[in-house]
C-alpha cells in the first residue's frame, strides 16, 4: 500500500484536532499533550519549503500554475526517500516511519492539471484519504474569526468557486496556492474522485462518538488501533485542553495572531448567525448539506 | 567530493574558453568571478572583465540526462559528484559541469532572459554547494564591523527585512544566499552575493522603494529587482544569525538566544539546499562549519508578526539588541 493518507478538509473542519489525536496515540506519557506534527505547517501538502528542497528550485520564481504543474512529481517523490531524507529510486516501504505511514494534512480540493493529472499525484502519492467535513453553518463563524473576515465575507468566500488559500499574486507565503473552490465543490471533489478510496468523517460525529469515529477512520487508512491508547489520546486532546494550551503558549497555525481553537461547539451557529445568513448558506449548499446529513433549518422556504 | 572546502576557489580560474567574445556580461558574486552570455539583472554591475573567470554561464544545448556513472537521479534532477542537471518543465534545463561551467537551455518559445533569476538563484546556490561551500539560505546586512544573517525558508520574509534594514542605513551584503568561507587570517566570513533585492510589489510599496524598483524577475510575476540603498563589496565576519519565524501567539516581536545545541541545529537546517548536503554526504563537514559559526557569533530565533504594520517595531527591537554593549555575546535577548 502507498504509505500515505491524505487528511483533507475544508478549513476549520477539525483537521488539526484529528491530527492531534493521532499524534497522541503514540505518546508514552499519560499526562502531557503531544502536539506532534500538528503545529508544523511544513507537514502540510502545500508547504513551500519541502517542495523547494525536493525539486531543488525556488518556487518563488514560479507562478501558481507552474507550481501546481510540478506538484504531482513532488508528491510522488516525497515517498521516495530513505529514513535520512536521501532520495531513492524505489518508493519508500510502508512502516519505514514510526507511524508506518504518513498522514498529510491538506486543504487542497482534489483538482486536475490541464493534462488530466491530479494535482495531488493520484494513487502513487497516497493510498487513501480521510475527508473531514463539518456543518457549513458552524464553519462560517469559525472561518470568519480565522481569516479576519466578517461572517458575511466568510459566507461569500465559502460560496466562491475560485476561492483559494495563499493564492495572491503580490506576495509569497510559506504555503503554495491551495485551490479550495466553494465548500460544496471542495467536498464533492474528494468524494467523487476515483483515484483513491476516501473515508468521510463528520466533525459532529467526532464530538458525539469520538471512539467510533476515530476507529473507523484509522481502520480506513489500514491502521490497527489499540482501544485504550485511543481513549487516552482523545481525553488528552479535549477541546478545553487545546483551548487552554493555546491561551498559554499560542498555536502555530493561528492566522495573524487570531485565536485558532475558538469554540469547537457544534450547532453554535444558532446563536452566531442571523436568519438571513443561515438561509444564504443553506441555499448555496443545499445539495451537499443533504448529502452529508446536515439538515437545513429553512428547507421549506426554498 | 564529500569534504567541505572552506577556502574560496582562487585557483587558476577558467579560461574564457575558445571564444572570449561570447561573454558579454561579467559579475562578481559569492566570491566568484562570473562570465555570462546573457544579462543577469539580479546581480549588481561589478565588471570583472579582466579578472580570472571562476564560473561561466552559456546558453546552449543541455542533455536530458547526465551520461556518467554513479549518478543519483531525482524527480527533476541528476547529481554526480561535481556535475548537476536540473530540469524545470516549461522553464528550461540547467547543467553544471565541474562545479564551474553552467549551460542553460530555455524551454521552447521562452526567451533566455526568463531564466536569469533561476541561474543566479537555485543554480548558483547548487553550484556553491557542489564546490563545498557552506551556503546559508539567508539575507545578510552589515551591522557594525560584522554581518548579521537573517535565515529562513522561502516566504519567511528575509529579503523584506533586509530591505527594510537597508532603509535604516544597514548596507546589504546578501539577498537570499549567504556563502561562508573560512580563511586562517579572518576566520569564517560571509561573502557578498552580489545581488539586488528581490521583492514582491506589496513589499516595494510598503517600504516605499518604488524609485529603486528595477526589472521584474520574470515577465509574468509581480516580483522585482530593487537596488539596495547601500552595498558592501568585501566579506565580513559573521556577527549574528537570526532564524525568522512568524509569531504564533499574537506577540509582535521576540528574540530568543539559542542554546548551544539548538544553535548548531539552526545553522545546519538553514543550509541553502539541505537536500544537496544530504545527497553529497556533506553533513559532517557542515556540522563542523556550523559549530565554528556558533563559537564566534550569536545565534537567535526571531519571532514576529508578519505584517508591514509592525515592521518598525521589529526593526527597533533588533537595533536595540545590536546597541547592547558586547553584542552578540552578551546582547540581551528580548
Amino acid at each position: 500500500m502507498t504509505p500515505r493518507s491524505w487528511l483533507a478538509s475544508y478549513p476549520k473542519s477539525g483537521n488539526t484536532w484529528f491530527r492531534l489525536i493521532v499524534a497522541n496515540l503514540d505518546a508514552e506519557d499519560d499526562n502531557s499533550l503531544a502536539t506532534g506534527s500538528s503545529g508544523t505547517p511544513d507537514l502540510m501538502a502545500s508547504a513551500r519549503a519541502p517542495f523547494d528542497d525536493m525539486l531543488l528550485l525556488e518556487s518563488g520564481l514560479l507562478t501558481h500554475d507552474e507550481c501546481a504543474a510540478l506538484r504531482p512529481l513532488f508528491h510522488r517523490a516525497e515517498l521516495m526517500q530513505d529514513g535520512n531524507g536521501v532520495f531513492r529510486q524505489e518508493a519508500e516501504r510502508p512502516h519505514s516511519t514510526k507511524m508506518g505511514y504518513r498522514l498529510t494534512k491538506t486543504h487542497d480540493a482534489w483538482s486536475y492539471l490541464p493534462d488530466g493529472q491530479p494535482v495531488l499525484g493520484g494513487a502513487q502519492a497516497a493510498g487513501n484519504a480521510i475527508l473531514m467535513v463539518r456543518d457549513p453553518r458552524d464553519i462560517a463563524p469559525s472561518l470568519a474569526n480565522h481569516m479576519g473576515f466578517s461572517i458575511d465575507q466568510a459566507i461569500d468566500f465559502m460560496n466562491d468557486p475560485d476561492a483559494s488559500l495563499s493564492g495572491r499574486r503580490h506576495e509569497q507565503t510559506l504555503q503554495l496556492r491551495q485551490l479550495l473552490m466553494c465548500w460544496s465543490e471542495f467536498n464533492a471533489s474528494w468524494l467523487d474522485q476515483t483515484s483513491i478510496p476516501v473515508h468521510c468523517i463528520r466533525y459532529e460525529d467526532m464530538q458525539e462518538a469520538p471512539m467510533a469515529a476515530m476507529s473507523a477512520a484509522l481502520a480506513a487508512c489500514g491502521r490497527a488501533v489499540d482501544t485504550e491508547r485511543l481513549r487516552r489520546a482523545i481525553e488528552r486532546t479535549s477541546f478545553d485542553t487545546l483551548h487552554k494550551l493555546e491561551e498559554e503558549s499560542g498555536f502555530a497555525e493561528a492566522y495573524r495572531g487570531r485565536r485558532f481553537f475558538r469554540r469547537g461547539v457544534s450547532g453554535a451557529w444558532r446563536d452566531e448567525l442571523t436568519r438571513g445568513q443561515v438561509k444564504r448558506i443553506e441555499r448555496n449548499h443545499a445539495a451537499m448539506m443533504d448529502r452529508l446529513g446536515y439538515e437545513a433549518a429553512f428547507y421549506s422556504e426554498f | 567530493m564529500t569534504g567541505i572546502q572552506i577556502l574560496p576557489d582562487t585557483g587558476k580560474g577558467l579560461s574564457h574558453e575558445s571564444e572570449p567574445s561570447r561573454f558579454s556580461h561579467f559579475y562578481r558574486a559569492c566570491a566568484l568571478n562570473i562570465a555570462s552570455t546573457i544579462s543577469l539583472p539580479s546581480l549588481l554591475d561589478i565588471d570583472t572583465r579582466d579578472a580570472l573567470v571562476d564560473v561561466t554561464i552559456v546558453n546552449g544545448q543541455v542533455p536530458d540526462t547526465l551520461d556518467i556513472p554513479q549518478v543519483t537521479v531525482g524527480p527533476n534532477w541528476e547529481l554526480a559528484e561535481s556535475h548537476f542537471l536540473l530540469k524545470i518543465p516549461n522553464i528550461g534545463k540547467f547543467l553544471i559541469r565541474d562545479a564551474s561551467r553552467i549551460t542553460f537551455q530555455p524551454a521552447p518559445g521562452l526567451p533566455p532572459e526568463e531564466l536569469s533569476a533561476f541561474l543566479t538563484g537555485s543554480v548558483m546556490g547548487l553550484l556553491l554547494h557542489l564546490r563545498g561551500a557552506l551556503v546559508l539560505h539567508g539575507s545578510a546586512v552589515k551591522v557594525g564591523d560584522g554581518a548579521v544573517i537573517l535565515c529562513g525558508p522561502s516566504g519567511a520574509g528575509k529579503s523584506t527585512l533586509a530591505a527594510a534594514l537597508g532603509k535604516r542605513g544597514y548596507a546589504m551584503l546578501c539577498d537570499d544566499l549567504s556563502p561562508l568561507f573560512e580563511d586562517p587570517e579572518h576566520g569564517m566570513r560571509v561573502h557578498p552575493d552580489g545581488r539586488r533585492h528581490k521583492l514582491w510589489d506589496n513589499a516595494v510599496e510598503a517600504l516605499d522603494l518604488n524609485a529603486r524598483r528595477g526589472e521584474g524577475v520574470r515577465t509574468q510575476m509581480h516580483k522585482f529587482h530593487v537596488a539596495p540603498v547601500a552595498t558592501i563589496s568585501h566579506p565580513l565576519p559573521v556577527k549574528a544569525l537570526y532564524e525568522l519565524h512568524k509569531s504564533d501567539n499574537g506577540e509582535i516581536v521576540s528574540i530568543t538566544r539559542a542554546s548551544l545545541l539548538d544553535a548548531a541545529a539552526i545553522v545546519r537546517r538553514n543550509a541553502y539546499r539541505p537536500r544537496i548536503m544530504r545527497e553529497l554526504g556533506q553533513q559532517a563537514a557542515y556540522f563542523s562549519g556550523a559549530a565554528r559559526i556558533t563559537q564566534t557569533s550569536g545565534i537567535f530565533v526571531l519571532r514576529r508578526a508578519m505584517n508591514f504594520d509592525h515592521l518598525d517595531q521589529v526593526l527597533d527591537c533588533l537595533e536595540e539588541q545590536w546597541a547592547t554593549p558586547a553584542f552578540p555575546k552578551a546582547g540581551n535577548a528580548k
